[in-house]
């Protein structure tokens, strides 16, 4: 079966002044992929790296990502795009759309990819919203939203096309504590629900969370923080 | 380093710069070709909300400005020019100073101090807060999504303001004219019509779409040039309007020598002279 994700070198990425080593792997469909760098790297964000380099936005500096059996460093700008439409990326601090509404940024995708009536959209959408607590806000610009809402707003924003490749970046602002862990409850329901695979980057390890995932059935892989980028070994390209 | 190095150094940056933002520009007409799969209904969004912004909530202040543009035209014709060349030519004087170059220049200076900033502004928060990396991985074109939509909606704005410009100044002119002088209706906007010549027609256009592919561009292109820093859009809404406004005086001040080699400067002039 053709993973989804394939790094069969592994890959090297700058973290301010650290780089991170993720080993080999390979993601099946079904596969749920946490990586965890091995200590706390207070000078750059790990998750961000991690996650842009998993969804193609950044090449690494060493090593090549395959995705649905394509290296992305080979792909044609339009191609690539039109291979994004079967990713979706969780950002850390939920970037969103600040002149939509709610609803607006999480019907982009589908208004742009979907190819629905408008009342199918909407109803696809307001399904997601309520199934992650969004109803209530889904008029709202998204800067008076707390941490966790702007979270699962961008998760829901992330999942309705429903991706094969789902990287989530961190764990929002919010991270640990009642709330995080309420949100990640939420969160966890459709991440099992995905039927391709997904990829959790965190900042750093992260007990709590790391039980949950394994909870879940989730795997980790566990990504060395180095100073410097070793020197390649003789005859290697 | 001599100070021909220096001017050279400074051309060369210019022309980088402008084959920048030519290809800038390229690169946005070109996704609205290729890209056209990436859905047509919010791309009409954007540019109806492009519109509203840049020219439904400026026709209040340019109108103010053309009038007083038109009544200063006339006051100044009459108080100044009025006794060597007869109240008749107020007309003619009004187009020239309207039509000719005010029109375009000042609804070009107003949009850049309105739209200019605020696009740049936009476009660089946008990219500080991720949100444009946010549409790629989405795989939607920030280009076709963001910039393609500014750009035509700030033509048709600016088209749209001009002609607005241009009927107020008109107006308010002949409003005081008819105070000041007691001018007919009918010489003053039989001046007008004898004065305007297709030439100065195909100059408005060209000034309007000359200028306007320039500013919006530059508009643009500052925004997304924009890395990850806050501390980075102050300084691009700067350069975005000093630029843009540098380059608008230019294509005016090109559009103009180029109407008065085709059409013929003794003839152009003629009427005041």
């Amino acid at each position: 079966m053709t993973a989804i994700a394939h790094a069969a070198d592994g890959l090297w990425l700058p973290v301010g002044a650290a780089v991170l080593h993720v080993p080999p792997f390979a993601c099946p469909p079904g596969d749920r992929l946490l990586l965890v760098p091995d200590r706390r790297e207070e000078t750059g964000d790990v998750a961000a790296g991690l996650a842009r380099v998993l969804t193609g936005l950044q090449a690494p500096t060493r090593g090549q990502l395959a995705l649905f059996g394509q290296p992305l460093a080979s792909l044609p700008y339009l191609e690539t795009l039109q291979m994004r439409t079967r990713l979706g990326l969780v950002q850390g601090r939920g970037a969103l759309l600040s002149n939509r509404t709610v609803h607006d940024n999480v019907a982009l995708p589908l208004s742009v990819h979907g190819g629905l009536s408008h009342p199918d959209e909407a109803a696809r959408v307001t399904a997601l919203l309520a199934d992650l607590e969004l109803l209530a806000v889904q008029d709202l610009r998204p800067h008076v939203l707390d941490d966790a809402a702007r979270f699962r707003a961008c998760a829901a924003r992330a999942l309705v096309l429903q991706p094969q490749w789902l990287v989530v970046e961190g764990m929002g602002d919010f991270e640990a504590g009642a709330q995080g862990s309420h949100t990640w409850q939420r969160l966890l329901h459709h991440v099992d629900a995905v039927q391709g695979a997904v990829a959790v980057c965190l900042p750093r390890p992260l007990a709590a969370f790391e039980h949950l995932w394994a909870s879940h059935g989730g795997r980790r892989l566990v990504c060395p923080i180095a100073h410097h980028l070793p020197e390649l070994p003789p005859g290697a390209a | 380093m001599s100070w021909v190095d220096r001017i050279g150094q400074a051309f060369l940056s210019l022309c980088r710069y402008l084959w920048f933002l030519l290809a800038f520009l390229y690169l946005s007409f070109k996704m609205l070709w290729v890209g056209r799969r990436f859905g047509q209904r919010d791309f009409a969004r954007q540019v109806l909300m492009q519109v509203y912004f840049t020219a439904w909530q400026a026709v209040g202040p340019i109108a103010t400005l053309a009038l007083a543009v038109g009544v200063f035209a006339i006051v100044e014709g009459v108080t100044g020019l009025g006794a060597l060349s007869g109240a008749e030519n107020l007309g003619q004087i009004v187009t020239v100073v309207v039509l000719r170059e005010v029109a375009p220049l000042l609804t070009g200076v107003l949009v850049i101090v309105r739209s200019v900033t605020a696009i740049t502004a936009e476009l660089g928060l946008m990219r500080v807060n991720r949100e444009i990396e946010a549409m790629e991985v989405m795989g939607i074109p920030p280009i076709r999504q963001l910039v393609a939509p500014r750009i035509v909606g700030g033509l048709i704005s600016l088209f749209g303001l001009s002609v607005v410009f241009s009927a107020v100044a008109l107006l308010g002119g002949f409003v005081i004219a008819q105070l000041l002088v007691n001018l007919p209706a009918k010489v003053f906007f039989g001046a007008v019509l004898s004065a305007t010549r297709p030439a100065d027609v195909w100059a408005l256009l060209a000034k309007t779409l000359f200028g306007g592919l320039g500013i919006f561009a530059t508009a643009c292109f500052h925004g997304m040039d924009v890395g990850s820093s806050p501390s980075e859009v102050p300084v691009a809404v700067s350069r975005a309007s000093l630029n843009a406004l540098i380059l608008l005086v230019g294509v005016h001040g090109l559009v103009t020598v180029a109407v008065l080699i085709w059409v013929d400067a003794a003839s152009m002039l003629g009427g005041l002279l």
